[in-house]
């Protein structure tokens, strides 16, 4: 086995959820992250708790569609209900086979399960969870990347000394949260919003791995300026490049894109919030070297910033409401990003590595 | 994808198990049964059941073994014993990616951990439930047979019509229970039993499948006479062949192996239970063309008898108890089968053949 298998199972298990003695823990895996499996239900034996695995994947949920009709697709599953009742942890290794392979589901019963689930879903959202990726030829190809350099990319951002990122993101949070607003400078690039009353979250590695990113949802009407975002991102199938932004009063009153304009329009129309940012951040990973149109790890990148287009989360006490979340990013390496009159982060280096 | 695998799901949701509107179903699998998982969540959700698939390997047993301290064994997993208690149905498909992966682990902690599920397995056995078998490298190699040639086995004992089938088992249940006894005579074999008071069950294919057996747990003090078992088993890791037992008042009195005959000692002596007979069956399943020693599927070969030296199942109204449960197959091609004075069975044919 590829030894960084261990530290990476080592990592979800010990830091990530902090498996102690007596827990019941869930696994998730697909046929594709059984190595994982096997190493993260060693670790977790280790701390003296007892795992079960579920196998789940994109092939298993096209054939639960393929043959149910609608009214089974409404069938409470109440025995999978009873097994995350019983549990204190959940550890979710997703590896898909092939990221397609719901594409031609229609979106409506999409929906009704989505329904049909959502008890669950907030249940598990009240136990301790993590969602990791296990590298697989699928997404090394969605990457443009081999398999082995794809393994070398999710274990560079996956395998880092947490305690410590964690440490200056929380840092990052305090000096974020003693000032009252946010401002981000660079190429084609002002914009300025109030954080009054709002929440910095510091994402150490605690329900997402990768992680490293500190984020905020701005005060709504307060977002003033424009933006360049100079990475690309992947939405509705569509690569979309070259986003530049103007806001007025916290609404996009300007917008273009270099590559699917089209695109980007039709998700500034999908509702009133997604005119509106829910989320400014900065990511923190340096172990994340390039973006690979998963913003699993595209929006941790370091020296970056991104901001979402839509819904804000609540526990940074965001309340703009929209169906969308749309991650935008733009690098920083020839930016400024000032709280106040502090300057955070100034053309690589973070405030904790200026002195 | 091969079309048994759609007509295997098939099997197991609409006839093992009998899936209805609204079941919960459990699925137990390896990634190697990736395929048969596919086909039977679609079975499922088509018979308007909700199905929910574990991942259960040997790899991750043995990761659970390597982990774990004594105490972490002894822990009664509630969330999975949560998981089984809610659902209606339980479809467990073995196929194993490395048959060996638990060689190296100490027997006492797989008993330990054996008696903290013990739980589970009662709640298990307690539902509508079927064990099955997924064609995969790791059986073909144990079978000597290359992949291909394994899934035409496989799929030969399983593909059949099992309610036809189901029939002829059930008739030689109703025959048998007419009288309270059963005697299997042969080469070298005359072995008696009283069956007053037992039960025969029809394996018509609910809980195993493949299936075709009919079985039943003799009255233990009763077991008289010889026999000689001549195809190979299983045990412990090693091939144990030529088996020769002779029976007073229901106990092994005189034992023989051709192999491994220091294994069969082990297993006779185990403890007061193992020196009876805990069942004798009749095999049915003619699509077994040939033992592979995997038990699903030899103790199923039509034209055979077996019995297992141990524990007796209780649905049979069996008392033996043991630790272990072996089953040894003879061929009957040249034997006969009489329960009371009635002929059951004589040289390749059942008396519904003749």
């Amino acid at each position: 086995m590829d030894l960084r298998i261990e530290e990476h199972a080592k990592i979800l298990v010990d830091y990530s959820v902090a498996i102690k003695r007596g827990d019941k823990v869930v696994i998730q895996a697909s046929p594709e992250s059984h190595e994982l499996a096997v190493a993260v239900a060693k670790y977790v034996a280790k701390a003296g708790g007892s795992s079960v695995t579920l196998m789940s994947s994109e092939e298993i949920d096209r054939a639960k569609f393929d043959g149910a009709n609608d009214e089974t697709l409404t069938v409470f599953p109440e025995h999978l209900m009873a097994l995350i009742e019983k549990s204190d942890a959940s550890i979710n290794l997703r590896a898909p086979v092939n990221t397609k392979a719901m594409a031609n589901v229609d979106p409506k019963r999409l929906m009704i399960l989505a329904k049909t689930y959502k008890p669950l879903a907030d249940l598990m959202n009240t136990k301790r969870w993590v969602v990791t990726v296990h590298p697989t030829n699928t997404l090394a190809q969605q990457g443009n990347m081999s398999l082995e350099e794809y393994r070398d990319f999710v274990y560079g951002a996956c395998l880092r000394d947490w305690e410590k990122e964690s440490e200056l993101m929380y840092k990052m949070k305090e000096h974020l949260e003693k000032h009252k607003d946010i401002r981000f400078i660079g190429p084609e690039t002002d914009i300025y919003a109030s954080t009054e009353g709002r929440i910095w979250e510091a994402a150490d590695g605690k329900y997402n791995m990768p992680d490293g990113e500190v984020f905020t949802a701005p005060v709504e009407d307060t977002v003033e300026g424009k933006i360049y975002f100079d990475v690309p991102f992947l939405q509705q199938g569509k690569v979309i490049e070259g986003v530049r932004l103007t806001f007025e009063k916290g609404e996009v009153v300007d917008y273009s894109a270099e590559k699917e304009q089209e695109t980007l329009k039709q998700l500034l129309e999908v509702d009133d919030g997604a005119r509106r940012l829910g989320e400014m951040a900065i990511g923190v990973n340096r172990g994340i070297k390039d973006y690979t149109l998963n913003m699993l790890f595209d929006e941790k990148i370091g020296d970056t910033i991104h901001c979402a287009l839509g819904m804000a989360y609540p526990e940074c006490n965001g309340v703009n409401e929209s169906a969308i979340h749309i991650d935008m990013i733009k690098t920083m390496i020839d930016g400024e990003i000032f709280a106040g009159d502090e300057l955070i982060y100034s053309k690589g280096k973070y405030f904790y590595e200026m002195y | 994808m091969d079309p048994r695998v759609e007509e295997h799901a098939k099997i197991l949701v609409e006839w093992s198990t009998e899936v209805k509107k609204g079941d919960m179903v459990g699925i137990l699998a390896t990634p190697e049964a990736y395929d048969l998982v596919l086909t039977t969540t679609k079975r499922v959700a088509k018979a308007g059941g909700r199905p929910l698939t574990v991942l259960w390997t040997d790899e991750i047993a043995r990761a659970f073994f390597d982990g774990a301290d004594d105490e972490t064994i002894q822990l009664l997993p509630k969330h999975i014993l949560a998981v089984v208690e809610s659902s209606d149905v339980i479809i467990a498909i073995n196929a194993p990616e490395n048959t060996k992966s638990l060689a190296g682990v100490n027997p006492e902690k797989q008993m330990m951990d054996a008696k903290a599920m013990e739980p589970i397995m009662v709640t298990y056995l307690s539902k509508r439930w079927v064990a099955t078998l997924h064609p995969t490298n790791s059986l073909a190699q144990q079978g000597n047979m290359s992949l291909e040639e394994y899934r035409d086995f496989v799929y030969d004992a399983m593909l059949i019509d099992w309610k036809e089938a189901g029939k002829f088992v059930n008739l030689i249940k109703d025959r048998l229970e007419k009288q309270s006894s059963i005697r299997f005579v042969g080469p070298e074999t005359d072995l008696y039993a009283s069956t007053e008071g037992r039960i025969w069950i029809a394996g018509d294919g609910k809980n195993n499948m493949p299936c075709g057996e009919v079985f039943t747990a003799p009255v233990e003090d009763t077991v008289e006479g010889n026999i000689y078992f001549d195809i190979p088993f299983l045990q412990y890791g090693k091939v144990v062949d030529g088996v020769r037992l002779t029976f007073e008042k229901g106990e092994v009195v005189d034992y023989s192996a051709e192999k491994e005959e220091a294994t069969l000692k082990q297993v006779i002596e185990t403890d007061e239970g193992s020196k009876r007979l805990g069942e004798m069956a009749i095999g049915t399943n003619r699509g077994i063309k040939k033992y592979t020693l995997n038990m699903l599927f030899d103790e199923k070969l039509g034209d055979t008898i077996h019995c297992a030296l141990g524990l007796a199942y209780a649905d049979a109204n069996g008392t033996n108890k043991s630790a272990v449960h072996v089953d040894i197959i003879k061929s009957m091609k040249e034997g006969e089968i009489l329960a009371g004075e009635d002929v059951i069975y004589s040289k390749g044919k059942f008396f519904y053949e003749k």
